[in-house]
Order: C-alpha cells, then structure tokens, then sequence
C-alpha cells in the first residue's frame, strides 16, 4: 500500500457514485436483454444497416480516442521529450481502459461474441482488414496492460516485477507505436471496399492515412483535455504544478496544431484528387464543409492562438472540439455518411438501449480510471520510485 | 501577433472557399418547360461574342400586349411579306452598333410603357435549363386542302421556283413543292431559311386575311407550334386527293437492277400517310431519280436496295410496313419476330416480270391477291394443355376464338391481308416453324422440359406463358389477375419448383 | 533505463514473423487477372420478360425452407413499396418502371449476385465465405462470429442477418440453390419461372446467349449485360430495356473488382513491421545519443570550470605569498635599518661621556 501519500477516506455515496451507478446499473440491464433476446429487440440494426452506434462510437470512436497512449509514450521514449513524463502514465491507463471499452463493446455488437478468439484457434481470412485489426487491438491492448503494470506493481510493492517490466518500456513502446499505426489506419481501410455505399466526400482511397492523423488528433487532445480535468479532480495528489501543466498543455497544442494542419491538408488533397468540388455544394457537402470548418480548421486555429498566446482556456477549448469533431467524423463514416443514398425510412438511427449501453461503457471508464488513479500511481510519482522512469 | 495570424488563416480559409465556389460544377437540374414562343436571343457568330448571357425572349408574350399588330416590330417587303428580323432587314457589320440598335427598341419601348425589364439583367440572365414544348408543325393533306380551298386553288399564292436567268421567283404547273425542298437549313444570300421563309409567308398571308375580315390561321407561336393548338385545327374529314402528275399504278424497279418488278399501287398508298413528304422525304421526284445505283451523293449514298428495304427507316418500303406491325393490334405475335425481314416474304412485293421482260396489265396485277383463307374445320376450336398440369389443372386454350380474332384483325388491314395470304403466315406467330398444309407440330417436339440455353430456346413451361402472356402484353389485352385467371390451382396442392 | 537487446529484438521479431505470416496479400502485384472459373455457372435474369407473377419468391421459400412471401402473389399492390431482401426472404421481386400507356411495368428479380470477386469474402476475417468453382459463393455458419462486415459492405444490400435468434444468428442469403446445382438440377427460381425469366447455365455461355438476345432485337434492349464485368463481375446476369440504374443496380461501376482495394492498402502492412522497428530504434538512439551528448557537454564543462576556479586560485596564492614575502622584508630591512641607528646612537652616546 502506498505510505507517503494518506488515502483520503472518501465517502462511497456521492453525487458522482449515485449517477454513475445507475447508468451502469441501467447498461448492465440493457446488456443483459441484448444477450437474453438477441441482437433484434435491443437495437435498431437491420439488414441496411448492420453496424450502428456501438461500432460506430464504441469501437471506431473508441480506439481513436484511445490513441493518447501510443502519442504520449512515443514522444517521451522515443523523441526524447523528458518535460511530458507526467502525462505518460495517465494517458496509457485512459488508453488501457479505452481499449478494454472497445472490447467489451464489440462483444456486446457482435451476433456471436463467445467466438471472437475464432479467427485464431479455427479459421483465419487474412484477406480481411478487420482480421489485421482483430489481431493488433489484441496484441495493443496486452501491450498497454502490460504498460500499466508497473504502476500497479508500484502500488502492490512488487518491487522484482516492476523493474522486470520497466525493462521492457522501449520495446513495448515501438511495438504499440507499430500496432497502433497498422490499426488505427486499418479502421479506416475498413471502408475502402465501400466506395458505393459510403458518400464519395468521406471516401477516399487515403482513408487509412486521414484516420491515422485523426488518431493522433485524438490522443493529443484528449491527453490535453484529461489533464486538465484530472488536476482538477484529483487535486490533492497531482505532483505537477499549474505552471508546469499548462507549459505541457501548450507544447501539445503546438504539436495538435500541426496535426490538424496536415489533416487539412490531406483532406483538401484527397477533394482535389477526385475532383468533388461539386460536391460541397450539395447537403452533405455542406455538412462535410460543417465538420472541417468548425472542427478542424477552428480548433487549429484555437491551438495556434493558444499557443502563441500562451492561454491554456482556449487551447483546452480546442481539445474539446477537436476530440468532438473525431467523434463526428467516425460517426459520419460509418453511419450519417454511409448507407447515404438510401431514402430517410431506411436509414439507421439507434435504439434508446444503443444508447444506454454506450453511456454505461464510457461510465464505467470513468469510473475505473477515478478509481486506479486515486489509489495507484498515476497522477504523481511513487516515492520510491521517483526518478526512475 | 494572434490578429495578424487570424487574419492569415481566415485569408486562407476566403481562397479555398472561393477555389470551391469558383470550381464548382453546376448541379443538374430538372429543365423548366416553357411555351412554345419562347426564343433565345444570340448575337450572330460572325459579329462575335456576347459578354453577357443571352436574352430569353417570350414572343407570344410581346405579341399579345403589343398594340400595333406585327408591323411594330416587323418590317415589310415589297411583295407584303413581314420581315423575320427585328426592325431590319440585315445584321450589320457591327456587334457594338447592333447591340445598341437592340437597346434602343427594346428597352426604350419598356421604358415608353412602363413595364417591361430595363435592367441588364433582367433580359441577359443566366436562367436554369429550359425545355421548349415548341413542336413543328406540317401541312397534311387536309390543312394544304383548307388552303387551297381559302385561296381558291390559285397553286400560285404559295408555290414559287427560281427562274435563274430572269433571277425571279415564278409559279411553275407541275413543279410544285413542299417549301422545305429549297429552303432547307439556314438563310443563304437571299434563299431564306425555312424558318424565315414560311414564317414570312404564312404569317403575312394570315394577317392580310385579317385585315381583309376573313378567318385566318394563327398570328402567334403557339397557335400552329403548340400540341394543344394543333390538336384543335380543324380537320377535313376527307381531303380531296393531291392531283401532281402521279400515277395511280405504277412497276417499281431500279435501274439496272435484277429482281422482278414490284407493282405499286400509288393510289392506295398516298391514303397511309397524311402528307407526301412522308414518303417522298427531300422532294416530289421518284425514289430512284436520287437513289441511283452508283451512290449518288444527292441520295445521302444510299443505294436503291437500301432505300427500299431498310427496315429501320421510316421512308422505305420495308421500314413503313415494319413500323405498321408495331401497333398493338399486331404487336402480339411481332414483337417476337425479329426487326430484319425475311425471306419469304420477298415475294409478296416482288412478282412482277423480270427486268427486261414485258408488262402485264398493272391493275389487275396491284389488285390484292386471294383473301385471307378461310380457316378450316380441322383447326381445334379448343385446345387443352394438360402435358405441364400438376399444380394447376389443365389450361384450356380457347384455340377457334384465338384463330378468328386474328383473322379479323389482319383482314381490317390491307397490309396484314396481302402479307398473311397463307395459312401459314397467320398462324407462324404461335405455330412458328409450320409449314403450309401440315399440321402443326406440337410444342413440346422442340421445348423440352428444361429448355436449351445455348440455343435461347425457353424450357416449355415458359414458352408456353411466354407466348400466351407476350402476346396479350403487347395487344393490351386482360390484365394481369394472377395465375388463377387462365388456369385453376390443382387439386391437392403442392407448391411450384421442386423436381420436374 | 537499460534493455536487452537481445531480448528486445528477439521478442519483436517473433511477433513480427506472427504478424507478417498472417497478414497475406493478394501474390503477383497485379499483373495477372483472374477471370473466374471457366466452368462456373451462373443465370440470366431477363426483366424485359419478366412479369412480377413473383413465382421465383416462392419456389426459393419452398427450396430453403423459409416462410411463403407476403400476400396472395397477383396482388401487385405489393410492388408499391420497394421491397429488401431479409434473413427470411433470400429473393425479392420489385417493380421499378411502373406501366406508361402500353408498356408494360418493369419488374426485376434482386438476389444475391454471386459475384465473382465477392466483397463478402474478401472482408470476412474467419474466410466464412467461398466462392466455388461450380460458381456460387458460398456461407459457412459454423464459423461465423457474428461480426456483420459481409452484410455492411454488399453492394447490392444482399445479405440479411437472424438479427432476432439470440443463440446462433447467421448471414442468410440466396446460395444459388448449391445442393441442387452438385446433383445437376436448377435453382429453384430458374425451374419455376414461367416466362423463361431466368435461364440458367454456364456464365461464359449465358454472355454468348444475351449478346445473342440483343442483336435479335436491338431496340428492345439496352446494349448492356450487367455484371459481366461490373466490380469484377457476377455470375448473376441482367437484361433490360431500361438503364440499369433505373432498375436499381449501380450504373458506371468501376470494372476493378472491389476486393483489390483492401489489397492494396493490406500489402503495405508488412511494410509498417518491417520499416517501423529500424525507423524507431534509429529515433530512440538518436535520441539518446543527444542526451548523451548534451551530459558529456555538461560534465566538461562543469569540469573546466572547476579547473579554471583552481588556475585563478593558484595565482592568487602566488600573490599572497610575494606580498607577504615583501612585507616580510621591508619589516626585516626596517628593523635591521633600525638596529643600525640605535647601535650608532649607542656608539655616539659613549664617546660624549669621559
């Protein structure tokens, strides 16, 4: 048990616990009903449109927002930016649990789900994206666990198994940064083969490469936005001053700027390629014009004052919208945009018990990491281990 | 410094913007229809480009709110004719000057009334895609007989040809033709084009009746170019005949050509169409005067065999018959048959004399040959198909009544009548491989039960409703009510498909 | 931090071979082209025939065993709605023309298509999906995970889901009646059309056969066979008398088949273990040969200064000395000048005195 650091007896019924236990009492529920009953009752997935809120948000959304872990710990182990430490463990445990999420959202997706080791012990099609991503996010997410293990071990006291594990910091930070490049563009190369059925505005064929800049969109500005909340909930244990917070805050917009430059750029190129000029001006050319404008060119340029200014509330403000536009520009591909010439009564929009179950999955997230950071740790260094990251 | 960087961005962001809108394509839209009076507008090509776009001008419009009839805008010729231009007789030589020459009139006559656009943009807008319900018009035999009826059979009035040396326009006897024959395509010196020719002489004619108190044909567009009005134009039930020197009955052969001669009945024929440029498509001359055996270019290099057998053409002879087979009354057994004509049925046209022989009488050789036979008793009057019958009960075909209705229809048409002359003519549209004077084969000989699909031969259950369900498709017969409505489901059902 | 590198390169290399070794990619770069089995079979659907009797509904319900489709079958108010295939219904006939005047409506049969280079095997990662030389693709469900990227990506929405069984849902869709086609029979819908609607036979014959059907009757046919080569092709054959996109299919499809796109981007992954290692392992050392670079600058540093501080202290001791050491003499030279003048004093003191 850790020493120097008194564990607050916190009181167990709070504002926070009593909501958060009924959304997940209520996820549970819906859960339970999905398995009793089948896919049919419990969503509104039909033959048009078999994948809807839980791969779009839950396994799509979910792995983008989810990529801090692999930015942060690359850029501290392998560019050698030493003044982000802080933000290592943090960002791995919001990406350790983001994976879990994900996994437990495709098992609740999936028609068969107690077959999901399938495609490894029976059958492989290797021709498939989703083999390549089935395999790196299981890969990915023992990687992560086993780059949150020495804060747990820390916290245990197991003193052998943590230097054992601290060994291996560079490889598991190359070989997460190799996973996460393959699969998160990989998600994006889902809709490759997809080019009648998705709107010819979100596809392109460097689909994988606007996911992956995403991705990275995505891990920078959640790290940036988690920081922020966590200093503010977790006040009495956070080691980093406001000072040295907010000079992170700003080197990561300068690098999220960036980021969002290029994904412009990108994006501009792959309009121009094919030619779909025409295009923005239709309805959802519009709305494509919506997404980029206010989500990606407003952030960008929110991170660029922020920085240059030097304002962390602007810059966190982007984070928001950044990590929002994400948010829309998966759900776009897989639903809003997909299935988009079909005609209004046959397009999908989720059940009341989606829903419950992807508020319930993020809850449980929430809550996990509130639970692991006020005890293990993550948000300050452990005393004897100060130093030796 | 932020301001300065906002400014930079925003900057960006106007150009790409503006790259978009300048780039865009304009999205496709359904076409506005407008009447038939509505014209554009164009600068002529060889004074140049407008820089504006053109003008959508609505003639019927202007005509119906102009006060002083057509001469306000139309000059008039020294014979009475109006004038096709605006206000002029020629273009000018200047884009600039005839430009200004149109502002002038027209907006200054707006400007004179009060109403009426003033504004560039009012006239030169770049409006959506238009589609003109603008439909020729022709003179059939009964509207060329009202005319000739108003001007009191003076040919004159109307027909004229050039007399080269005397450079005049003269009424020649028996050289008369359709208007389009000389005044085809755009105007050329002082030929005019169609367009302006009949407009010129039509409507001036029309208006000179009026002020004469008679009754006249329309002033407007639409009165002789839209389908409403045109559908309203009095008809003469019958028109007398158009007497130009043509034979009744004449032997058709080209020159030079081999086959026998083919006897034509003129007569009979002037009465399938409704005027003589359906046949006669560039002039009233002989088919063979252009289609000479050489491919001559004033035939359009189409040899004589080709003029006469094209199936596809609306003018040959072949093309015409083939088009009569696609009404609904013949279309049940003709749709299956294919567009090119058969052998056979050469002789049908083609028994006159060998070329070079001598000519029998051609009236007694037009006339149409033995009626439609009469069927006989040994066709089945009800014929009971029972060889598929397992779902269904047997389907009784009403064979006689079948037999009758088509001898009846092909008997109401001369053209069926001469080409149905034997039996197995008539009957080859079900029985199709019969020969006269055997009994049919039945269906089965060749339409096995599984059909050969190298062959595109159906399987017999679906030659079967193919030829019954087809025919009564094509002839707009008894409407689809289910399987039941030809034949009853069997008792003890079992459901369609599973093994033969 | 150190880390074995022999540990690490050995590690990463097994799970490297792992990775590579599954993740295939289609062989030869694209040089060769497969245009299907030579033998394959397939049907021509001709809706220039076909009359919506919905017969072929039927006998696929009769063949597989699903329940009879809806309505009595001449009741065509059915057609107002376009109608999708299901789980429960592998064939669906839709009027897509409605009759003008005296043409009749224009109906046509929608099924699975099986296409020769089919999306759903391309993108199923348990290869539940087969495309067999006798010509249909065909399902297996005793692998099947449930994931539904077969019935998301069809082109032509063929596939349905048993989203309603709760113990073993599977894809449900037209399997070209396979069982039927190995005894040498027809599918199902092909025996019981009565137009002749359907033919079926070997794909390259029934191309010969439709060419054949539009030259016969050129305006009666637009001058196309869908899925002879549309997305690679498909053993499914249409005909019609109007253009296609009006019948529902997709009109100026890529002829590429649209399994190679995912190859193409799935050939680059071995490329990412390959490249990735060395490119990270070359960041990392760069790195630390910085930080080695920058400490080795320090201590240097830290040590000239050091031994600049001992220069300037050597000297000032110097200095300390020869002061001190002239002090010293003007203090002795001070007192032996002294002693001088007292011992003259002294001398001149005694000879006054006699």
């Amino acid at each position: 048990m850790s020493e120097s650091i008194a564990v607050v007896k916190r009181p167990l019924i709070t504002p926070f616990n009593v909501i958060a236990g009924l959304i997940l009492l209520a996820g549970a529920g819906a859960g339970l009903y999905r398995f009793a009953v089948g896919l049919a009752p419990s969503t509104n997935l039909d033959h048009l449109n078999p994948w809807g809120l839980w791969i779009g948000f839950d396994v799509m959304t979910g792995v983008a927002l989810a990529a801090g872990g692999f930015t942060i710990s690359s850029a501290v182990y392998l560019f050698g930016l030493k003044e982000y430490q802080p933000l290592v463990r943090p960002a791995l445990l919001t990406g350790f649990l983001g994976y879990f999420l994900v996994v437990v959202g495709l098992l609740v997706d999936l028609g068969q789900p107690w077959r999901l080791p399938y495609p490894f012990v029976v059958q492989s099609g290797p021709t498939s994206a989703l083999f390549e991503i089935a395999l790196c996010v299981a890969l990915y997410l023992t990687v992560l666990f086993v780059e949150f293990t020495p804060a747990a071990f820390e916290w245990l006291g197991w003193k052998r198994w943590r230097r054992l594990v601290h060994r291996l910091t560079i490889a598991l930070t190359i070989f997460g940064l190799i996973l996460s490049t393959m699969h998160q563009s990989t998600l994006g190369a889902m809709y490759l083969i997809t080019p009648s059925r998705l709107h010819p505005l979100w596809y392109s064929s460097h689909i994988p490469v606007h996911f992956f800049v995403s991705a990275v969109i995505a891990g920078l500005s959640m790290v940036i936005f988690e920081s922020a909340l966590s200093h503010r909930v977790f006040a009495d244990q956070v080691e980093v001053t406001h000072e040295k917070l907010d000079e992170m805050t700003i080197g990561l917009a300068k690098a999220a700027c960036v980021a969002l430059g290029i994904y412009l750029a990108i994006k501009v190129v792959s309009i121009s390629l094919d030619n779909e000029w025409a295009l923005l001006l239709t309805p959802y050319g519009h709305w494509y014009l919506f997404e980029i404008g206010g989500f990606v060119v407003l952030p960008m340029i929110g991170y660029a004052i922020g920085f240059r200014e030097r304002r962390t509330t602007i810059i966190r403000v982007s984070a928001v919208i950044a990590v929002v536009g994400i948010v829309l520009n998966r759900l776009n591909v897989s639903i809003f945009a997909y299935n988009w010439q079909l005609p209004a009564h046959e397009r999908y929009w989720p059940h009341p018990f989606e829903i419950i179950v992807t508020v319930a999955l993020v809850t449980f997230g929430v809550v996990m990491f509130k639970w692991i950071a006020g005890r293990m740790p993550i948000l300050h260094e452990h005393p004897e281990y100060r130093g030796e990251h | 410094m932020s301001l300065r960087m906002a400014v930079w961005i925003s900057a960006g962001l106007v150009l790409l913007v503006a790259a978009q809108v300048g780039c865009q394509r304009p999205a496709a839209r359904a076409a506005r229809e407008v009447g038939p009076g509505v014209m554009v507008l164009r600068m002529p090509k060889e004074l140049g480009k407008m820089r504006r776009p053109p003008v959508t001008f609505d003639h019927d419009k202007h005509t119906a709110q102009v006060t002083g009839g057509c001469k306000t805008c139309h000059l008039v010729d020294r014979a009475g004719s109006l004038l096709p231009k605006f206000m002029r007789v020629t273009d000018g030589q200047s884009a600039g000057k005839l430009m200004d020459f149109y502002h002038k009139r027209c907006v200054g006559c707006h400007k004179r009334r009060g109403e009426g656009a003033r504004s560039c943009g009012q006239c030169h807008a770049k409006g959506p895609r238009t589609r003109s319900r603008w439909r020729g018009i022709h003179l059939d035999y009964s509207l060329h007989a009202r005319h000739v009826l108003a001007q009191k059979k003076k040919c004159a009035d109307c027909h004229h040809v050039l007399d080269k040396k005397l450079q005049k326009l003269v009424y020649k006897k028996g050289a008369e033709e359709s208007c389009g024959v000389c005044h085809a395509g755009r105007t050329v010196g002082r030929r005019l084009s169609l367009r302006s020719a009949a407009h010129g002489a039509c409507i001036s004619c029309h208006l000179r009746k009026k002020g004469g108190g008679h009754t006249a044909g329309p002033l407007d567009c639409a009165g002789c170019h839209s389908a409403e009005r045109q559908v309203k134009i009095r008809r003469l039930k019958s028109p007398p005949r158009l007497l130009r020197g043509q034979k009744d009955r004449l032997w058709i052969k080209a020159a030079g050509g081999k086959a026998l001669r083919v006897p034509f009945d003129h007569q009979r024929h002037e009465m399938t169409a409704s005027r003589c440029s359906t046949c006669h498509h560039k002039s009233l001359a002989s088919c063979n005067s252009c289609h000479d055996s050489k491919g001559a270019k004033k035939g359009g290099g189409v040899p004589p065999a080709q003029a006469h057998h094209a199936s596809a053409s609306a003018q040959s002879c072949v093309g015409c018959h083939r088009r009569a087979t696609l009404q609904s009354d013949c279309a049940g057994c003709h749709h299956v048959i294919k567009a090119q004509a058969s052998r056979r049925s050469c002789a049908f046209c083609h028994r006159g004399p060998k070329p070079g022989e001598p000519l029998p009488d051609i009236a007694s050789a037009a006339r149409i040959q033995a009626p439609l036979p009469v069927f006989s008793k040994a066709f089945p009057e009800r014929v009971t198909l029972r060889s598929l019958a397992r779902d269904y009960a047997p389907s009784v075909m009403p064979h006689g009544r079948i037999v009758q209705k088509l001898h009846g229809l092909a008997g109401k048409s001369r053209l069926a009548a001469r080409f149905h002359g034997g039996v197995a003519a008539l009957c080859a549209g079900c029985h199709h491989h019969a020969k006269s004077g055997t009994l049919p084969a039945p269906c089965s000989s060749c339409h096995t039960r599984r059909g050969d699909a190298t062959r595109d031969r159906p399987a017999l259950l679906s030659a079967l409703h193919r030829q019954c369900i087809g025919c009564h498709q094509q002839m707009g017969l008894k409407k689809w009510l289910g399987c039941e409505s030809c034949h009853k489901k069997a008792v003890g059902r079992r459901a369609p498909g599973g093994k033969p | 931090m150190s880390v074995s590198r022999r540990g690490f390169l050995g590690g990463a290399g097994a799970v490297a071979g792992v990775v590579a070794g599954s993740a295939t990619a289609r062989a030869g770069g694209g040089a060769e082209r497969f245009v299907g089995y030579p033998d394959a079979m397939g049907l021509l659907h001709d809706t220039t025939l076909c009359v919506g009797c919905r017969t072929c509904e039927l006998a696929c319900a009769k063949v597989n065993g699903k329940p009879k489709p809806a309505g009595p079958l001449h009741d065509v108010s059915i057609f107002n709605k376009l109608r999708r295939v299901t789980d429960k219904l592998y064939t669906v006939v839709n009027r897509y023309v409605k009759a003008r005047g005296k043409k009749p409506p224009v109906y046509r049969k929608h099924q699975c298509m099986h296409c020769q280079e089919p999306c759903c095997a391309s993108v199923c990662f348990v290869k539940a999906f087969t495309k067999t030389p006798e010509g249909p693709v065909l399902y297996d469900p005793s692998v099947c995970v449930g994931c539904r990227y077969c019935v998301n990506v069809c082109p032509y929405y063929a596939l349905g889901y048993e989203y309603d069984n709760a113990i073993n849902p599977t894809v449900q869709r037209c399997t070209m009646c396979y069982s039927r086609i190995k005894k040498g029979e027809q599918p199902g819908c092909a025996e019981a059309c009565p137009m002749g609607a359907i033919v079926f036979g070997k794909r390259k014959d029934l191309i010969k056969l439709a060419r054949q059907r539009i030259a016969k009757f050129p305006d009666r046919y637009v001058d196309e066979i869908f899925g002879e080569h549309e997305y690679g092709g498909t053993s499914w054959l249409t005909l019609a008398g109007v253009s296609f996109d009006k019948l529902g299919l997709p009109v100026n499809a890529s002829h590429k088949p649209l399994p190679e796109l995912t190859a193409g981007f799935l050939s680059v992954v071995p490329l990412v273990i390959t490249i990735y290692p060395g490119l990270l392992l070359g960041f990392y050392a760069w790195t630390r040969r910085k930080e080695r670079l920058t400490e080795e600058a320090r201590v240097a540093a830290v040590a000239q200064a050091r031994a600049a501080d001992g220069e300037v202290a050597a000297t000032k001791a110097a200095e300390q000395k020869k002061l001190a050491e002239s002090r010293q003499k003007r203090a002795v030279d001070l007192a032996v000048k002294k002693a001088l003048a007292d011992a003259e004093k002294a001398a001149a003191a005694k000879e006054d005195t006699p």
